[in-house]
């Protein structure tokens, strides 16, 4: 079939037939298909799995073998494309034919560069599929309330939130140095360890506003005794863990029983993350005794000791799991901003190989060799002089010779002579152009933020404002950037034609 | 008779004397002239038929009287359009920089189904002059008008085929090459595969359209450059040194297939070729020019010029013997030698202009001169390489 379809192709649309766009298409999206179920398999949920045992491992795994992959293919396709050049020949050609054929380049590496997306894609599609957006939201909901209940990090006014203290323990010398540390929630002080100045965990659902009204909101049931609202979630809860088989050796009423200290919260029992302990060092630190209120030691052999809670519930492996879970709803691997990586990827090899077609391979080496010792030298100038920016000016100056250069020869109507060399770099620097305005604006108004007059505070400045809103339109920046590569393009490709027609001496 | 009658009674002699092998290419020309595919497929059912019963003398020629005859009723009424000129230059010049080696000036000027040959020693501008006219190098000086239409110089390159003595190597299969051409250049999908059978028995390639480019010899390499040619319907052929590598069969017949194409009466061709077979370039060309140190001298022009060749007036003529000079400048003094030299094998001698060829021949008779080979070149560009 793809045989006959090639013939078919051969005497109705030559273009297509030569760039073998049919069967290079059908095959890359055949392999982009096998990555995503690839990323399928390996986007399963292991509920047992937590952040500890995470094997790593696979990632680079796929992507070396996707890009050894791509390079080989590519190379596979180059040899039956190159095989003919209609262009070179001087064949007729329409006036969008080139740039028809360099849109069939660009979908080819495009698709070339999207393997490892395309497993990332299927780990993304794996992991949405558990749960549909609002489930695993309402899911995140409840396992972020109920972590507020586990032992972990306590807040200060929601302003340090990384802070982490030591555990509440016996000794009285900490519990002292604790109690000089206060919090005033509701119109009342308590003490820092307090259960009322707990943190929660967050998943990516949230932002840092609806954590604070979600804990805002225990913390009133807290305070004001709401034992159904707060049993309610322990209950949700332990449902969740429940049906993935994660086990916890409380219920809802005696996960309240060891955490309502009623008023103070002060002397409340630390629930555990998960089952697994810790290993135990006798002296570990100073000042930090056993917690033997909420921990017992195991010996697993003579030579290890673990430290268990008494009492855990499966957050660890809850919050491992699910937090994968809204990442792939709320930021997963494969989007908009991440596709930039293989849009421009694909727009570079395409102009590689485009500029290989339309100027020849000799030129094409000398373009190469050329521009990396100038970008040598520009380098060292650039170190050496210490001048800012100088290095992209000098790279969009060269852009800008090439350019000019290129149409000079074109309204000169005689020979073509080194102007080839010339294509190529105009070509090639092209899709950086833009971004290099874009990014030497940037970095004279990150200047003129960090100058004198706003020494004292650059947040307040309109240049600090200015330059972080460019941070933020830049990926919206940089597709604007390729649709004008593809207006660019063409016009160029126009051109490019009228100019191979130019003698070559 | 127009020239399409006297091209036909051409082919009703060579069926009158069973030479099928140059009928059979010259019904393909016709069938081609058509540009009717109806008369596409017959033609290819009729190689078809060739092919087969290739030993077969029953009912053949009735076959080709039928096939030619179809042809002559589709094509007799066809205009013929008239022939223009297609290029002209005039002062055109091409220095290398630093190099002093320099083109012309060059005026010529050639016409739709005109051969014109170029010859001369090696390094003495051929390749020069090929390459811009094709519009591959662009003159110093002067100019080279292109007499048609065309929208920019990359059209007016689709219109011109250069054939290099190096040609580049085609890769994939030879068929699908052709076909590859035939579809860039807008042949309908249904009659591409008809015209590239067609232009495939034309040039006596079907054994080898499947063959892959490295695999063929040189000659039939040239013969696939000229397959692809005739697909891309140039206004102007331009091919460097075609025979170089061709057999002495080989030559005659891919200067008989240039002669054919370039004087289609409905499709002609402006040929350019550049070759060191004097004798065969000059016996095919309409026009040759002769390029020494980058100067021209024109043979067979009409036109008075300053670069005209004066025809000579002595008698001059080019052999080979056994005998030694001074046995042969002893015998030739008595008809007035002016003078003889010896140059790699052969002799070349010199008379006076009021000698004959026949006094010389039969001087020759007399006194039993051992000859191999004997060749009046008093009208050759052949003389300008010895002097």
């Amino acid at each position: 079939m793809l045989k006959n379809s090639q013939k078919y192709l051969l005497i109705n649309h030559p273009i297509l037939w030569n760039t073998k766009v049919v069967p290079a298409t059908l095959i890359l999206l055949v392999v982009n298909l096998i990555f995503f179920i690839l990323g399928w398999f390996e986007g399963k949920l292991d509920f047992n799995e937590t952040l500890d045992d995470y094997n790593y491992g696979n990632d680079a795994t796929v992507i070396f073998f996707s890009v050894l992959l791509s390079i080989l293919l590519i190379v596979v396709w180059l040899v039956n494309y190159l095989k003919n050049n209609s262009f070179k020949s001087f064949y007729p050609k329409s006036n969008f034919s080139l740039f028809k054929e360099w849109l069939i380049l660009f979908v080819i590496s495009f698709l070339t560069t999207l393997f490892s997306f395309s497993f990332y894609l299927g780990i993304d599609v794996r992991q949405r599929s558990y749960f549909s957006e609002a489930e695993a939201k309402k899911r995140c909901k409840i396992l972020s309330a109920g972590s507020y209940f586990v032992d972990g990090s306590y807040s200060n006014n929601g302003y340090y939130r990384e802070e982490t203290v030591p555990a509440k323990v016996e000794a009285p010398v900490v519990v002292d140095s604790a109690d000089n540390q206060y919090i005033i929630f509701n119109n009342k002080k308590y003490s820092y360890f307090s259960l009322i100045n707990k943190n929660l965990n967050s998943y990516h659902f949230f932002d840092h506003k609806s954590d604070s009204l979600r804990e805002r909101k225990i913390k009133l049931w807290l305070v004001t005794q709401q034992q159904d609202s707060i049993k309610k979630i322990f209950k949700d809860y332990l449902s969740i863990a429940k049906e993935h088989n994660l086990k916890a050796n409380i219920d809802e009423n005696k996960w309240f029983e060891l955490i309502n200290d009623y008023p103070d919260f002060e002397d409340f029992k630390l629930i555990g993350g998960d089952n697994d302990g810790d290993e135990y060092y006798l002296g570990n630190y100073q000042n930090t005794p056993f917690d033997s209120v909420n921990k017992y030691l195991k010996d697993i052999n003579p030579n290890l000791t673990k430290e268990f809670y008494k009492y855990y519930v499966p957050e660890n492996r809850l919050n491992f799991n699910y937090e994968k879970i809204a990442e792939s709803w709320i930021r997963p691997t494969f989007r908009m901003e991440t596709l930039l990586i293989s849009v421009y990827l694909g727009l570079g090899l395409s102009l590689l190989i485009f500029a290989f077609r339309v100027t020849s391979g000799r030129n094409w080496l000398i373009t190469v060799i050329s521009l990396g010792v100038i970008n040598i030298v520009f380098g060292i100038i650039a170190a050496v002089s210490r001048v800012d920016l100088l290095f992209p000016s000098l790279l969009f100056l060269i852009g800008l010779l090439a350019i000019i250069y290129f149409f000079i020869t074109l309204s000169r109507k005689k020979s073509k002579n080194i102007s080839a060399i010339f294509v190529n770099v105009m070509l090639w620097i092209l899709p950086a152009m833009l971004p290099i305005v874009y990014f030497m604006i940037q970095e004279v108004l990150r200047d003129l933020a960090y100058s004198d007059n706003y020494l004292i505070s650059y947040i307040n400045s309109p240049y600090y404002y200015a330059e972080q809103k460019m941070d933020e339109y830049f990926p919206i920046f940089l597709y604007l950037n390729f649709g004008f590569i593809i207006l660019m393009m063409l016009l160029l490709s126009f051109k490019i034609k009228k100019w191979r027609g130019l003698a070559e001496g | 008779m127009n020239e399409f009658e006297k091209q036909f009674s051409e082919l009703e002699n060579f069926l009158k004397f069973d030479d099928y092998l140059i009928l059979t290419k010259r019904i393909i020309d016709l069938t081609l002239d058509t540009e009717n595919i109806e008369f596409y497929k017959k033609t290819n059912s009729f190689l078809n038929w060739l092919d087969n019963n290739e030993n077969t003398t029953e009912g053949k020629k009735e076959k080709y009287l039928a096939i030619l005859n179809e042809l002559k009723a589709e094509l007799q009424h066809k205009e013929i359009p008239e022939k223009k000129i297609l290029v002209s230059t005039s002062r055109l010049e091409k220095n290398y920089g630093s190099s002093s080696f320099g083109l012309g000036p060059i005026d010529m000027e050639l016409r739709q189904g005109d051969i014109l040959g170029l010859v001369g020693e090696n390094g003495n501008g051929k390749t020069t002059l090929l390459r811009s006219l094709c519009g591959e190098l662009h003159p110093s000086d002067g100019v080279i008008k292109y007499h048609f239409d065309y929208e920019d110089a990359y059209d007016l390159r689709t219109k011109l085929v250069y054939i290099p003595q190096r040609t580049d190597t085609w890769y994939g299969s030879m068929y699908q090459n052709l076909q590859f051409t035939a579809s860039s250049y807008g042949y309908k999908p249904e009659e591409n595969e008809l015209l590239v059978e067609l232009i495939i028995a034309r040039l006596g390639l079907r054994k080898f359209r499947n063959h892959s480019w490295k695999s063929l010899s040189s000659g039939y390499k040239m013969r696939f450059e000229l397959a692809r040619m005739l697909l891309r319907k140039p206004k102007i052929l331009l091919i460097d040194e075609p025979l170089a590598n061709l057999d002495i069969l080989a030559q005659q017949t891919v200067l008989e297939d240039f002669k054919s194409i370039a004087k289609s009466p409905f499709r002609p061709l402006g040929i350019v070729l550049s070759s060191q077979q004097l004798y065969e370039v000059e016996k095919t060309s309409d026009q040759v020019i002769f390029l020494k140190h980058g100067k021209q001298k024109n043979l067979h022009d009409n036109k008075t010029t300053e670069n005209q060749i004066e025809p000579t007036k002595n008698l001059i003529i080019e052999f080979e013997s056994e005998w030694t000079q001074s046995q042969l400048g002893e015998t030739f003094s008595q008809l007035k030698m002016i003078s003889l030299q010896f140059n790699g094998g052969t002799y070349i001698v010199n008379f006076p202009q009021e000698v004959t060829l026949h006094e010389v021949m039969q001087l020759i008779v007399n006194q039993k001169i051992p000859i191999q080979y004997f060749r009046n070149i008093s009208n050759s560009t052949r003389r300008f390489f010895v002097s």
